[in-house]
């Protein structure tokens, strides 16, 4: 709702504010130090006055006060909304990835001695320690991870595989090879999903065959079956297909195929994105600033400023920033040191055999973490080629 | 500490240990800058004289000179008086600070650097008045910051720059910018009733807090961002948004029952209200008036003035 026509015409035909309050009470006012009564009085001027509003409107300083916290952290905006859920995501991909690598490996490990039937009381006893390993708990706790969808498209893509391993075996072994190529060599999460439905279809069949020497031909033929289920995913997306040579995709990629179509809506592309955004978002460095009261500020945007408690009733004139190491300084010879980026700080007080600086400083310089140099109000130079440790002074 | 008038510092010094630590923390400085403790003890009371009430209480009068940045206003008013040392540690400290706050606000290099260069002009004093040096610096007061006084002196310099010029754009400039032969503004017989809208209209906007005013005249006069007005108040953005929300109803519902109170309909006071302002008799006279009868920072010279007193 707008304001009535006429009340911005009578505003604007305001009374005479009479004279008008000097730079002083201007600034005191911009700078929230005048008392109530004297605040009150320059607002009613100012409410009256456009001359002196444009007046505290450009001695309005530069840089945005500071804030109590941070945008960058209050996800406020959309893109860094939208990555923090992209970031879950993944985060959540390459948990759930890790952890079938590992029982793929197991796996893996356990097949070589099955294949072998010279002795079918070990490989009985490997059946065992292997079927207490494909036991339901890990898979349990992925499907209590992922949702209820994710479960059903595995189930459909063991269906799935179970069909392309009757192909295979109809096509025979000469097409395992151009099919196997096609395959990137990190084993993908499509194959490791698959890999597990099998291990499911190969605890069933142990458990009502019992025999290690068929358990082998199966196992064989579940791999094969794993390979070609996985260059059929890979055919299966052909506009993707440069996407997919590019080795940052994989990942992505195979998450977004293998493990879930609950992870379809955010693209490939997509996860690049706010996985840059977040490279950006991480990679901020602070930038560093005084405001006009000597009160140290950091910025990660440029645009808002934080106050960073250093030291009570310091008044800074100075501060450089080389990396995470911080040096600030101002009034009577305050100097202060980070070299954790403004989490910690430590006072140093510079001295030249005994005698303390008590100037203000009003430059300081640092090459490096440890040369450094001071300029103070009494035109003395102080420098420093072992972070502050001693001092030599120069007039 | 020697006797002092009614709204001395020695009086400040008796209530405020803490201003009198902090006295004597500044006297190697106002030493080094050549300002004797008893010349600035002068100065702080000359200041409370100007700023507090008759009658102040103690209270009052700690809390004003707590407030004080004595630090820069020593260097201030050093400065003015002409000592060497101080100017060394004004140029270092803020003749960069000058030049940048310039290019701020004048945007345009060039007027900026003369912009600063005037100020800077004014600042040491090229004027003479009784055989005495006049720098703008006497009448810092130290109420703000220094810096953020250098911003106000250059930004009143600027907007007195700005409307010295705009006196002088020729006839052709004004007639190309269309102001020359800009449609009349339509002279109609007020009627009746808009003089009851108007007066209830200043009923309302008088009741409001000063505060109010301020938004409302900042954004709708001044077109103001509400980040603008909402870093000049130090509040939220979000602040000033609910605030003109309210505002803009509170207004429309104060004037819809005073004009229901003098005699209008529900329906009448809703009509009048929607008329356009444009269709009101507004005294322009009176509204340019507001621009051009107080004299644009008349006080200055006074202060400064006092300054040197």
């Amino acid at each position: 709702m707008g304001v009535p026509k006429i009340v911005l015409g009578r505003l604007r035909r305001a009374s005479n504010p009479g004279n008008h309050p000097g730079p002083d009470l201007l600034t005191a006012f911009a700078e929230q130090a005048l008392a109530k009564r004297e605040r009150l009085h320059v607002l009613e001027h100012l409410a009256q006055c456009s001359e002196c509003r444009e007046i505290v409107s450009l001695a309005r300083p530069e840089i945005a006060e500071p804030q109590t916290s941070l945008k960058l952290f209050s996800l406020r905006s959309p893109i860094l909304r939208w990555s923090a859920v992209a970031a879950c995501v993944v985060g959540a991909v390459v948990t759930t990835r890790h952890l079938a690598q590992k029982n793929v490996e197991t796996r893996v490990t356990a097949k070589a001695p099955f294949s072998d039937t010279k002795d079918a009381s070990q490989g009985v006893d490997l059946k065992t320690d292997l079927t207490a390993k494909l036991q339901p708990q890990p898979l349990a706790k992925q499907d209590s991870v992922l949702s209820h969808g994710l479960a059903k498209q595995r189930k459909e893509a063991a269906a799935n595989s179970r069909a392309l391993a009757v192909n295979a075996e109809k096509a025979g072994t000469a097409k395992k090879e151009p099919l196997a190529a096609a395959v990137p060599a990190a084993p993908s999460p499509a194959l490791l999903s698959k890999a597990m439905d099998q291990e499911r279809q190969k605890k069933i069949t142990y458990d009502s065959l019992g025999s290690a020497a068929r358990t082998s031909d199966e196992a064989v033929m579940n791999e094969t079956v794993a390979t070609s289920a996985s260059a059929e995913v890979a055919d299966a997306r052909p506009g993707k297909a440069k996407d997919a040579k590019d080795p940052r995709m994989k990942a992505p990629m195979a998450a977004s195929s293998g493990i879930g179509g609950a992870v379809a809506p955010v693209t490939a592309n997509q996860m690049i994105e706010s996985r840059a955004e977040l490279n950006r978002a991480v990679d901020l460095t602070p930038r560093w600033n005084l405001s006009s009261e000597g009160i140290l500020q950091r910025s990660f945007d440029g645009r808002t400023w934080q106050a960073v408690p250093v030291a009570d009733n310091a008044i800074f004139r100075a501060v450089s920033a080389v990396g995470p190491e911080i040096w600030v300084g101002g009034n009577g010879g305050s100097l202060y040191h980070s070299s954790d980026s403004g989490q910690h700080w430590t006072q140093v007080k510079p001295a030249v055999n005994g005698s303390p600086l008590t100037a203000d400083i009003v430059g300081i310089e640092f090459a490096d973490a440890q040369h450094g140099k001071l300029t103070t109000s009494n035109r003395e130079t102080w420098t420093t080629s072992d972070a502050g440790q001693s001092w030599t002074r120069e007039k | 500490m020697p006797a002092m008038a009614q709204n001395g510092v020695q009086s400040v010094g008796v209530i405020s240990p803490e201003l009198e630590s902090r006295m004597a923390e500044l006297q190697a400085k106002t030493q080094e800058y050549g300002l004797g403790r008893e010349q600035f003890v002068a100065i702080l009371n000359e200041i409370g004289a100007k700023y507090l009430p008759p009658q102040p209480s103690e209270r009052e009068r700690g809390e004003f000179f707590a407030s004080l940045r004595l630090e820069e206003l020593a260097l201030a008013r050093a400065c003015a008086a002409g000592h060497e040392r101080a100017w060394e540690i004004f140029m270092v400290r803020y003749r960069e600070k000058l030049y940048d706050i310039a290019a701020y606000i004048a945007k345009e290099s060039s007027a900026a650097r003369e912009l600063a260069d005037s100020i800077y002009a004014d600042l040491y004093g090229t004027g003479t008045r009784e055989g005495k040096r006049i720098s703008k610096l006497a009448s810092y007061t130290g109420r703000g910051s220094l810096e953020g006084w250098l911003r106000t002196v250059l930004a009143q310099e600027y907007v007195n720059r700005y409307r010295k010029q705009r006196r002088l754009v020729s006839l052709d400039e004004e007639s190309e910018a269309g102001v020359q032969f800009a449609a009349a503004e339509p002279e109609l017989a007020p009627a009746a009733h808009d003089l009851r809208v108007a007066a209830a209209t200043d009923e309302a906007l008088a009741a409001l807090p000063a505060e109010d005013r301020f938004v409302l005249a900042s954004y709708y006069l001044d077109h103001r961002t509400l980040a603008e007005i909402a870093r000049t108040l130090r509040v939220h953005e979000s602040t000033i948004s609910r605030r003109l929300d309210k505002l803009a109803k509170t207004l429309r519902k104060q004037i819809l029952a005073t004009l229901r109170r003098k005699g209008m309909s529900r329906r009448q006071a809703e009509e009048a209200l929607q008329m356009d302002v444009r269709d009101l008799h507004v005294d322009i006279r009176t509204c340019l008036a507001q621009e051009t009868s107080a004299k644009p920072f008349s006080d200055k010279k006074a202060e400064a003035q006092a300054g040197e007193g």
